[in-house]
């Protein structure tokens, strides 16, 4: 599996070189970026769907399998929209000259990255392991509304949609060639599979880390923890 | 009747209790004894439902809301409510009709009815904590350091309201005070 | 007595209303804390006329303030003061959850209208669309309420839960100041009616979403049941 990701990531990097430069852009050569850039907001969509999903699944089942499932994506939602907004500005620095725009994608996206922090800030609260995966997982839960706005709603409003220098129409009004579709659907899948492997290393590092915490219990002999307490009959009785 | 099965709580690495087992049921008494920082504080929110436990399970039978009493000593009252506002909202949110003023003589609070939560002494407040906690008939009645702050005569009104309940009720009661474990039938040791 | 929901919700409320009303200091520095957000802003507009675009963007971030500012009163003051736990004794989540929610959504919807009023009679503004304004303004609050009944109840049994519960609740409420803002504006007569008034829609439709799932996600945080 691993060496038919690398001969992959080898071939599509080769690919998203040899690709013609994709016309409209100020700076035609560069505009590669999005090669990586749009499959990663796309992955940053799943993983935020993703982490909703599992984390409604906690709640209504309080199974730790979604506890982790939910921590996991949110994890790559963070880790993916971190590399979205760092390839967006470096875009932004070929295509308009300044790493920042205070564009209203750009900000909208930002808001969508501090939805997701916001999910490491309440997990760091909790001390009690039970509330802060009730916590953080009604956390995923509720964001994907703002998440959603803030991806799909926002920058499609008509007030906002004009004042953007984010080039929307590119995907969705078909400006890109077919050759740049050949390579940006194959890396948005590779991106998946890739992101879905460490997705699942996640969960299971952490079931097993689960494994292993409720076994440190069990070998602290003697301390109590052990022991199974057992309700004594007292003499007196009432 | 209340149970519990392999029920086990920790914080961070360290478990408080492992594999707690029990079922108490109608004209029993438990008490939960243990020192300091073993878990019977712990234990007793678990089973009120108002800690979740890391692992194991609780049984209460009936609606806990009305079926099952709690009282503690560490439990905060409304400082801005008076005695008798609090019995009324418990009252109303458990959805039962009762006679919170014979109810307030009963823990010899009726003097106090209108003093407001923030007012009262600690012992006043054990007294109305005991008092909102039999307001409904409870099968289940759980009760943490319940005369801590009493004095001589709460303590006699104490022994007279639990043994009044006796023939009804399950009572747990989580302390070391060598009085109230003389009302044990059964009792379970959390520390070592 | 039987038990309904619409009496444990009325206690709930009462209950709140009582604490808030013999402990007055919640309502005054909400109210305060939108007033003054306000007139600190008004500060940028010296020596110009207030326009219509600028005044929808100050009303709706002197809400989103006095939101932010009333959100320790909904769950987190309860379980820093220890009483949350008398609630999880006695009550259905649900009463709680649309106790607190009422109560929060009444005293916004007085804070609003009170803001707003003064805002509009200081700043000399038209309304041209009245309807439009209390429409927005009413299902801003909802949201609001909502919003930091929930996100307060989120984080009500965390550490540093005040500064924590603005983290939550914040990035949560932009959308609504963006659309709030947008329909207000076009209350002012800027921008065309027709998409006020849509852009108002999308104020209640955000509400309503975050008001069916509210109170699930509640029910399942609140208590073990």
């Amino acid at each position: 599996m691993k060496y038919i990701l690398f001969v992959l990531v080898a071939v599509l990097t080769v690919m998203s070189f040899t690709a013609p430069p994709a016309k409209g852009f100020a700076e035609p050569e560069l505009a590669r970026i999005i090669f990586f850039h749009l499959p990663a907001a796309f992955a940053t969509t799943i993983f935020c769907i993703v982490s909703a999903i599992a984390g409604l699944q906690y709640l209504r089942t309080k199974n730790w399998l979604w506890e982790l499932r939910c921590h996991a994506s949110s994890d790559l939602a963070l880790s993916l929209g971190i590399a979205t907004m760092l390839s967006g500005m470096l875009f932004s620095k070929a295509q308009w000259g300044a790493w920042w725009h205070w564009d209203p994608r750009q900000t909208s996206f930002l808001i969508v990255l501090f939805l997701l922090a916001g999910y490491f800030a309440v997990r760091m609260a909790f001390d009690d392991e039970q509330l802060r995966a009730r916590a953080a997982c009604a956390y995923a839960t509720i964001s994907v509304l703002p998440n959603f706005f803030f991806i799909a709603v926002f920058p499609r409003l008509p007030q906002v949609a004009d004042k953007s220098l984010h080039p929307s129409d590119t995907v969705q009004g078909g400006k890109f060639s077919g050759e740049y579709w050949m390579v940006i659907l194959p890396l948005f899948a590779m991106l998946l599979i890739i992101s879905f492997w460490i997705y699942n290393m996640n969960v299971r590092a952490g079931l097993l880390a689960r494994k292993a915490k409720d076994l440190d219990g069990m070998s602290e002999a003697g301390a109590g923890a052990t022991t199974s307490y057992r309700v004594e009959r007292q003499a007196t009785e009432n | 009747m209340i149970a519990c099965s392999g029920l086990g709580k920790r914080y961070g690495d360290r478990w408080l209790f492992r594999n707690v087992e029990f079922q108490v049921t109608t004209g029993e008494c438990l008490v939960v004894v243990g020192r300091n920082g073993s878990g019977k504080s712990t234990l007793l929110k678990i089973l009120a439902g108002l800690l979740p436990p890391t692992e194991g399970s609780r049984r209460v039978v009936g609606d806990p809301r009305t079926s099952l009493g709690y009282a503690a000593l560490d439990q905060p009252v409304y400082p801005v409510l008076t005695v008798l506002e609090h019995l009324q909202l418990a009252a109303d949110l458990r959805g039962v009709e009762c006679d919170n003023k014979q109810l307030l003589e009963e823990v010899e609070l009726g003097y106090a009815a209108s003093t407001a939560g923030g007012n009262l002494s600690s012992g006043m407040r054990a007294r109305l904590k005991l008092a909102m906690a039999i307001q409904c008939p409870v099968s289940v009645l759980l009760l943490d350091e319940p005369t801590a702050g009493l004095d001589a005569t709460g303590q006699t009104m104490f022994k007279r309201v639990v043994d009044s309940r006796r023939a009804t009720t399950a009572l747990i009661l989580a302390t070391n005070d060598r009085r109230e474990r003389s009302l044990a039938t059964h009792e379970i040791n959390l520390g070592l | 007595m039987k038990s309904t929901w619409d009496s444990e919700i009325r206690a709930m409320v009462r209950k709140e209303l009582q604490c808030e009303f013999r402990n007055r200091s919640g309502l005054y520095s909400g109210l305060l804390l939108s007033l003054t957000t306000v007139f600190v802003m008004s500060f940028a507009f010296y020596g110009r006329t207030l326009t219509g675009e600028g005044a929808a963007g100050m009303l709706w971030a002197a809400l989103l303030f006095a939101g932010v500012g009333s959100l320790n009163r909904a769950f987190v003051a309860e379980d820093e003061n220890g009483t949350g736990d008398l609630l999880r004794l006695w009550a259905r989540p649900y009463s709680v959850y649309w106790g607190k929610m009422i109560f929060a959504f009444l005293v916004m919807t007085v804070t609003a209208f009170l803001v707003t009023l003064l805002f509009v009679v200081t700043s000399s503004l038209d309304v041209k669309s009245p309807l439009l304004l209390v429409t927005s303004l009413v299902g801003g609050c909802g949201c609001l309420a909502e919003i930091v009944t929930l996100s307060s109840a989120i984080v009500s049994r965390g550490n540093s839960r005040s500064a924590l519960a603005g983290v939550v609740a914040l990035p949560q409420l932009i959308p609504l100041v963006a659309l709030g803002a947008g329909a207000t504006r076009a209350a002012f007569g800027v921008g065309d009616l027709g998409n006020g008034f849509f852009t108002c829609v999308g104020i209640w439709a955000y509400t309503l979403l975050v008001v069916s799932l509210g109170p699930h996600v509640f029910a399942a945080i609140w208590k073990d049941s």
